[in-house]
């Protein structure tokens, strides 16, 4: 027995090294460059362009994330359950964490933050205004059976800020040090393989130039190049209308003057997509109807088109549709607005034609609803997700999620432009990094391979 | 027109005329010159914009140059020719446009669309037509264009002048079309150089307008093809406002020479129309019964000699006139000592034959004295009673009293007038037409006494054959009248200028006194007596008096 012992212990012993060498290494800083903002975003219905929405996903936890198949994983919820087929049971780290959660849910519905992605809570009872935590749960009664709602939570615009005193909210947090990201060593679900994370602010040539000087590991907003990752495009960017302030022609003539092809090609930053129906191509593929012809001229019209000052490709559209629809006798005064101004517009309905983007979740059903909501057709809501949810296979029910889509598009006041993913450049020695299903980047697993074992393992092309 | 008023505009005139050819002339000199001054002004201007805007123009069309042949422009090509979607992106231009100070820039390939456009990037991907068409001009100078620009309330077409150039990299031709748009900034800098109104016109539409032109206003224009004009508005109001201030200080000048002009001519008048205005006055005054009137103006020459002969003139007069007075006031009373005379005179001749008669009877004892003396007593008294009323009625004369006046209806006080003559002789009839209401302010006595005595007169005139006396009462808006009017034989003409007189009588036994006294009464009043009618179809006498309100 004692000589068995000895040579298990001795053939352990001689299997350690090679063990060792297997095992993922730890340590190192992550430096990465992004052409989002320099400071950081403190709403997440605001950070939903995708470096933004990138950068904030590394400060906050949703309750739960997609992976890529499109599966719920559990992420700052310890639990989701349905007691009932009209109730969801979310189970939270700590009771103080379940209260912030209520919380913030309240204050998305509320007039405070008028946000379209008010409409993944949609089918609350009571549209989350009821929102209260039981101990460390929070219990979310449905008013219909909506099975999508576990993946709708999972949105990023519904996530949380971390902060440093939450230990369980995120394998990093931030530090005094602007843009630096230091490993939470007490995360409970271990602490991440990188040390720290450190963020750089820059534009596109900036980022090119970094990337080329090797000043980065990686970088965020890049142009679709070859070894770009590309994250589907749910960034969608929609034209919505007044109908009591256009004319009633108003869709035709735009219908007419717009290309979206032309568009996404020539001014939208890659990598974008045009977007012929309600949803963005990678919920909805689905060719385009026809383009009708221009409508009779009658006069000269003038609008105002309200947009995100702070969006690049907003202004660049905005210019264009300015150019196209005045070939079509409209007078188009173009307002750039911040974009929590542009909302509170948006809320009131105070906007002739105006830009949004949104980033939908990747999921059909619930990303018609923050569409229909965003088109000023709340009312719409309580007719359309009853239906889509009364279907029970997740596959018949998206599909009747794009149906809905096809035969609302032509009827809602808002024209869907063009569709916009994350452009992402990794350097090879960084491993474990992959996209989740919203096509945002998770930091938690990822490491860099050793200088002799380099390999781009893990990392989805 | 009075003298001094004729001399003093005599004076104005004087002054006024030659102002009048002066100020004239001199604005029209000034205005003349002003205008060469503002013509050459604005000839420099037109001049010095013509060439700014050929400086513009030639700056960008090297610019272009510079930029075709620019390795950047090299390499965008060869960019284009071997990756053609990624090479020119929707802000190249842009930075090409300003790294070169143009302010229109488009790369455009061979078929004319818009690979990027400095000036306005949304355009990237649509054929720009009329941009384009300069690069089938082949000018080696610049172009005037329309292009669309953004604007505040959306495009908006701007005139601008560009230059094409190609760029050509193996088999592949692009076309850079740049230049400068005439615009607020050009406007402006226009406006600094030219110190005028700038607007820079499309068509009809303004494009962009710089500077100010106070009104009145000159225009010029500079045609810039079909595509724009420059219009330059210069204004006049300066010179305007030199030629005003002038005028001005010439109608300042001619405000205080007139004003001086007539001062003097006033002063002047004054010192030469004084002595004849005293000599006027002493005239006046004499001519109102004044008799010692003495014109002290001093004066020489002529007038002086004036002023003499007649202080001289007056003093004789009224020497002469106190003389003539005293020599009437001896006339009249003897006149009234003879009328007394004579008035006293009868009664005595009567009382004298009565008492020599009775004297003669008492001495020849004739048997008839008794009834003589009787008759002849009877006649003494008579006349001796005629004496007295002589002597009452010419005291009367003499001291008629001040009237006690007071309003007096004369309606009313004819009325009471002829109620005394209720019953008149046979063959009279009086015939009242008396209006009421009609007052004026007199001596009701004294007035009842004129009245009294007019009825009087006309019975005693009618008492032969008899006829009518009408007496009217009537008011008119200054007078009130009263009119005794008899059918009698009437007055001669030649009696009518002494009827008033006192002792002036064609009735026998009448003393002379009652029309006096009734004239002076009514002198004493205010008012007056008029006689008048028709000699031999009657008389009239009307008592005018001034009418109490």
């Amino acid at each position: 027995m004692t000589l068995r012992y000895a040579l298990a212990c001795l053939l352990l012993l001689g299997a350690a090294p090679g063990l060792a060498a297997g095992r993922i290494p730890y340590g190192g800083e992550l430096r990465v460059a992004h052409t989002g903002s320099a400071e950081p975003l403190g709403d997440p219905t605001i950070a939903d362009a995708p470096v933004e929405a990138a950068l904030f996903s590394f400060l906050s936890r949703p309750v739960c994330r997609l992976d890529p198949s499109g599966a719920p994983r559990l992420a700052l919820a310890r639990d989701m359950t349905r007691p009932t087929s009209q109730t969801m049971r979310l189970s939270l780290p700590s009771l103080s964490l379940a209260n912030t959660l209520a919380r913030a849910w309240t204050r998305i519905t509320g007039p405070e933050a008028p946000t379209p992605y008010r409409a993944l809570l949609f089918p609350i009872l009571g549209e989350a205004r009821q929102l209260s935590a039981n101990g460390t749960t929070v219990e979310l009664p449905l008013s219909f059976p909506w099975p999508d709602m576990e993946r709708a939570l999972c949105h990023p615009a519904l996530a949380l800020p971390l902060t440093t005193v939450a230990p369980s909210l995120g394998p990093f947090s931030a530090t005094a040090a602007k843009g630096l990201l230091e490993a939470r060593l007490g995360y409970p679900e271990g602490r991440p393989y990188l040390d720290r994370v450190l963020l750089t602010p820059t534009d596109e040539r900036g980022l090119a130039r970094m990337w080329t000087a090797k000043q980065v590991q990686l970088a965020l907003g890049a142009l679709p190049e070859a070894g770009v990752l590309t994250g589907p495009a749910l960034y969608a960017t929609y034209l919505t209308f007044s109908p009591r302030r256009v004319p009633s022609d108003f869709r035709q003539a735009f219908e007419s003057a717009i290309d979206r092809d032309d568009l996404t090609r020539l001014f939208v930053r890659a990598p974008a997509v045009s977007m012929p129906h309600l949803l963005p191509p990678a919920l909805l593929p689905q060719a385009p109807r026809p383009r009708p012809g221009a409508p009779p001229a009658s006069g000269a019209r003038a609008v105002t088109l309200l947009y995100d000052g702070a969006n690049e490709d907003q202004k660049a559209v905005a210019e264009r549709i300015q150019v196209k629809l005045h070939d079509r006798g409209y007078k188009v005064a173009l307002e750039p607005l911040p974009r929590p101004i542009l909302r509170s517009r948006w809320a009131k309905g105070d906007f002739d034609l105006m830009l949004q983007s949104l980033l939908l979740p990747p999921v059909p059903g619930p990303a018609l609803a923050v569409v229909l909501d965003a088109a000023g057709r709340k009312d719409l809501l309580g007719v359309e997700l009853p239906l889509i949810g009364a279907v029970a296979d997740p596959t018949a029910r998206d599909a009747r999620a794009r149906d809905r889509a096809v035969a609302l598009g032509p009827t809602v006041p808002i024209v869907p432009l063009y569709a916009q993913g994350l452009g992402m450049r990794a350097v090879p020695e960084l491993g474990g990094l992959v996209l989740d299903a919203q096509g945002l980047p998770l930091l938690d697993g990822a490491y860099f391979v050793p200088a002799e074992s380099a390999a781009p393992t893990g990392m989805p092309r | 027109m009075r003298l001094r008023t004729r001399l003093a505009l005599a004076f104005a005139l004087l002054a006024l005329v030659p102002l009048a050819v002066v100020v004239p002339l001199t604005l029209n000199r000034l205005r003349a010159t002003l205008s060469r001054e503002l013509d050459a002004r604005m000839e420099g201007a037109t001049t010095s914009a013509q060439e700014s805007l050929e400086r513009s123009a030639e700056r960008a069309r090297r610019a272009v140059e510079e930029l075709v042949e620019s390795t950047t422009m090299e390499d965008l090509a060869r960019d284009t020719h071997e990756r053609p979607t990624r090479a020119i992106q929707a802000d190249t231009a842009e930075g090409l446009m300003k790294s070169r100070g143009l302010t229109v820039l488009s790369l455009f390939d061979r078929q004319g669309i818009t690979l990027s456009s400095g000036h306005l990037p949304a355009r990237r991907g649509d054929p720009d037509k009329e941009l384009f068409n300069v690069t089938e001009q082949k000018s080696p100078k610049p172009v005037p264009v329309r292009v669309s620009v953004r604007g505040d309330e959306g495009l908006r077409n701007v005139p601008a002048l560009v230059t094409a150039r190609p760029v050509d990299y193996g088999d592949l031709r692009l076309w850079a079309v740049g230049g400068v748009l005439l615009n607020e900034e050009l406007a402006q800098h226009l406006a600094r150089i030219t110190q005028a109104e700038v607007s820079l016109r499309s068509g009809e539409a303004v494009v962009a307008r710089a500077g100010s032109a106070a009104p009145p206003t000159v225009e010029r224009v500079l045609p810039l093809g079909e595509a724009a004009e420059v219009r330059l508005v210069f204004s006049r109001a300066a010179a305007l406002e030199a030629e005003q201030g002038v005028t001005g200080a010439f109608l300042l000048l001619a405000g205080f020479g007139l004003g001086f002009a007539v001062l003097l001519g006033l002063v002047m008048a004054r010192r030469i129309t004084r002595p004849v205005e005293a000599l006027t006055e002493g005239a006046r005054r004499v001519a109102e019964g004044a008799r010692d009137v003495q014109v002290t103006a001093q004066a020489s020459g002529e007038v002086g000699e004036l002023v003499r002969a007649f202080n001289h003139m007056t003093s004789e007069l009224r020497s002469t006139t106190e003389r003539l007075v005293a020599s009437e006031r001896i006339a009249a009373w003897q006149e009234v000592a003879r009328r007394l005379a004579h008035e006293i005179k009868n009664p005595l001749t009567p009382i004298q034959m009565s008492l020599e008669t009775l004297l003669a009877a008492q001495s020849a004892q004739d048997a008839r004295f008794p009834t003589l003396f009787r008759d002849s007593a009877a006649v003494v008294l008579e006349e001796v009673d005629r004496l007295r009323r002589i002597v009452d009625e010419f005291s009367r004369f003499a001291r008629l009293p001040k009237p006690q006046l007071s309003p007096v209806d004369l309606g009313e006080l004819a009325q009471s007038v002829l109620s005394l003559y209720a019953t008149p002789p046979e063959g009279i009839t009086l015939l009242p037409t008396l209006q009421t209401g009609v007052v004026a302010r007199a001596d009701r006595d004294q007035l009842t006494q004129v009245l009294v005595n007019l009825v009087k007169n006309a019975e005693e005139a009618l008492k032969d054959k008899g006829g009518q006396v009408r007496v009217r009462v009537k008011g008119t808006e200054t007078d009130a009248i009263v009119e005794v009017e008899d059918t009698g034989p009437g007055i001669p003409l030649e009696h009518r200028a002494r009827i008033f007189e006192p002792y002036f009588t064609t009735k026998e036994g009448g003393t002379g006194l009652g029309l006096a006294i009734a004239s002076r009464i009514l002198q004493e009043h205010g008012g007056k007596l008029e006689v008048g009618g028709e000699p031999g179809e009657g008389a009239r006498f009307s008592v005018v008096l001034p009418r109490a309100l």
